[in-house]
C-alpha cells in the first residue's frame, strides 16, 4: 500500500503492507531510529510518536492509519516549542540515564502537557503510566514533566 | 509484503460494503488487540476495514432516559465525558483499560468485537443491559448483550457485520460503579465487578451486578441480584448477598489470578461496589 504522510514537517511517500506497525515504517524505510523498539506488544511505550498530535504507541498503530495523517517524532520537535521545553527539563533534572525510554516519556509527557495544562503530579504520573523505564528514574521523570507544568502556571 | 487492501470508508453503507464483499475481512478502529493479533498471526486479513473515519458511529449522547454510544468512541472519550452518577461506572471502567495511549486508541467496538473476557467495558454493559446495534447491507439488528456475548472471544456477530453502537435506558434514581483488582495498576482485571443499584423507602429496588475475567465472558449475577431485591439497605445485607456470587462464576487460573484467588476476591469486589454504587443513587434510602 502507498502510503502519504507528513513526518516532522516533510511530506513522506512509502510503500508498506497497511498491517505492518507504524513502527516499522518510522524505523524502516523512513530510518527514525529514535522511535525505539521494544516490547512490540503495547506495554513499555518506547515506540511512543505524536499521531495527529496524540501519543499513541507506534507498535499497536497499523501503518494504514499513517496514509493522510501528521506524525511527529522528537525529530520533528520545534525549537522554542513546550516540547522543546520538555526536552530541556529532562535534562535539567537529569531525567534519563540510558535514555532508551525517552523519546517516548517526552512525547507522552508533550501531548499530556498540550492537553491539561493544570497537571499535577498525580495525574502526570497516570499519563505516563504507559512508558516503563528500566533504570528506574520515575521520580526524576515526573520532577521534570512537573516542572514544565508549573513553570507554564 | 503482505497484499492485505486497507479500506477507510466515511460512510456506514460504505463499511458495511466491504464487509458484504471481501472474503476475510477485519475491521479496525483503533488498532490496539487487532495488532496484537496480526503480530502473532492469529490475522492475515484479505481486507482491512478502518472505520475510525466514519462520523456517524462515534460520540456519546444522553438524553430522555436513553443512552447511546458509537462504536468508534474510544476509552478515553468515555472517561472524560461528563456522565454523571448514574453512568459513572463506565468512567470507572474505561479509566482503568491499559494506558493513555492505548485509551486514546481504543474503543467500544473494538471492546465488544475482540469480547476478551477480562475486558472492563463489558460487564458494565451487561449492567445497564445495554442492546447491541449491527448493521450489514442487509440491514440491522438489535441484540441483548448477554445474548451477544457468546463465550470465549466469540459473538453473535456475523463476519459481514458491523458492530454500530450500543444503546441503553438510564434510570435517573441509579447509582453504578466499576470496582477492578489487577496483578498490576491498569493491567488486566483479576476479577472486576460492576454494580448498578436503585434503591426506594430504605430497600434495595433493582440491582445489576456484573463481572469479568471470572467465566467464559462476561457474566451477571442474578444470585447476588435476587438476594438484594426487596431487602433493606445495610452493609450486613450487602455482605451477606455479596458471597453469593461465587454461585455464579466458573474462573479459570490465568496469568491475573488463580481460580481460587478470583472466587475469594469476588465476593469482595462485589461488596465494595455495590456500596460505592449506592453512593450515587437518586432514589431515597
Amino acid at each position: 500500500m502507498n502510503i502519504q504522510f507528513e513526518l516532522d514537517g516533510e511530506q513522506r511517500t512509502v510503500e508498506m503492507a497497511p498491517d505492518a506497525p507504524l513502527r516499522d515504517v518510522l524505523r524502516g524505510p523512513c530510518e527514525k531510529t529514535c522511535v525505539k523498539s521494544g516490547c512490540d506488544s503495547g506495554r513499555c511505550g518506547v515506540c511512543t510518536v505524536l499521531l495527529d498530535g496524540e501519543a499513541v504507541k507506534s507498535c499497536l498503530v497499523p501503518a494504514g492509519k499513517a496514509d493522510g495523517a501528521t506524525i511527529t517524532t522528537v525529530e520533528g520537535i520545534e525549537e522554542g516549542s513546550l516540547g522543546e521545553s520538555v526536552q530541556a527539563a529532562f535534562d535539567e533534572a537529569f531525567a534519563l540515564q540510558c535514555g532508551y525510554c525517552t523519546p517516548g516519556f517526552v512525547l507522552t509527557a508533550l501531548a499530556y502537557l498540550e492537553d491539561d495544562p493544570d497537571a499535577d503530579r498525580e495525574a502526570i504520573r497516570s499519563a505516563v503510566a504507559g512508558n516503563a523505564c528500566r533504570c528506574t528514574g520515575y521520580e526524576t521523570i515526573l520532577d521534570a514533566i512537573e516542572s514544565v507544568a508549573e513553570d507554564r502556571d | 509484503m503482505s497484499e492485505t487492501v486497507y479500506y477507510t470508508p466515511k460512510t456506514v453503507e460504505g463499511a458495511r460494503q466491504h464487509l458484504a464483499t471481501e472474503e476475510f475481512v477485519k475491521v479496525v478502529a483503533g488498532g490496539q488487540t487487532l495488532m496484537l493479533l496480526v503480530r502473532q498471526g492469529f490475522v492475515d486479513a484479505d481486507a482491512l476495514v478502518d472505520v475510525s473515519g466514519v462520523s456517524a458511529l462515534s460520540g456519546i449522547d444522553v438524553a430522555d432516559g436513553t443512552a447511546t454510544i458509537g462504536a468508534t468512541t474510544t476509552y478515553r472519550e468515555l472517561s472524560e465525558h461528563d456522565l454523571g452518577g448514574q453512568l459513572a461506572m463506565l468512567g470507572e471502567a474505561s479509566t482503568v483499560v491499559g494506558d493513555r495511549q492505548v485509551r486514546t486508541m481504543g474503543t467500544v467496538g473494538g471492546a465488544l468485537g475482540h469480547a476478551d473476557p477480562a475486558f472492563d467495558l463489558l460487564p458494565t454493559l451487561c449492567c445497564l443491559d445495554a442492546a447491541v446495534e449491527l448493521g450489514s447491507t442487509e440491514g440491522t439488528r438489535t441484540v441483548p448483550i448477554e445474548q451477544y456475548l457468546v463465550g470465549h472471544m466469540r459473538t453473535d456477530r456475523d463476519p459481514d457485520e458491523l458492530i454500530e453502537r450500543v444503546r441503553f435506558d438510564v434510570d435517573p434514581r441509579m447509582g453504578t460503579a466499576y470496582e477492578k483488582h489487577s496483578r498490576v495498576e491498569d493491567g488486566w482485571a483479576t476479577v472486576g465487578v460492576a454494580a448498578a443499584v436503585t434503591t426506594e423507602a430504605g430497600r434495595f429496588e433493582d440491582v445489576r451486578v456484573g463481572l469479568t475475567a471470572v467465566a467464559d465472558t462476561a457474566v451477571r449475577s442474578p444470585a447476588v441480584e435476587d438476594a438484594l431485591v426487596g431487602q433493606p439497605v445495610s452493609e450486613d445485607t450487602i455482605e451477606a448477598a455479596s458471597e453469593a456470587v461465587v454461585e455464579d462464576i466458573d474462573p479459570l487460573d490465568d496469568l491475573s489470578g488463580s481460580a481460587a484467588y478470583k472466587r475469594s476476591l469476588a465476593p469482595a469486589l462485589v461488596e465494595r461496589a455495590i456500596g460505592s454504587a449506592l453512593e450515587r443513587t437518586g432514589g431515597e434510602r
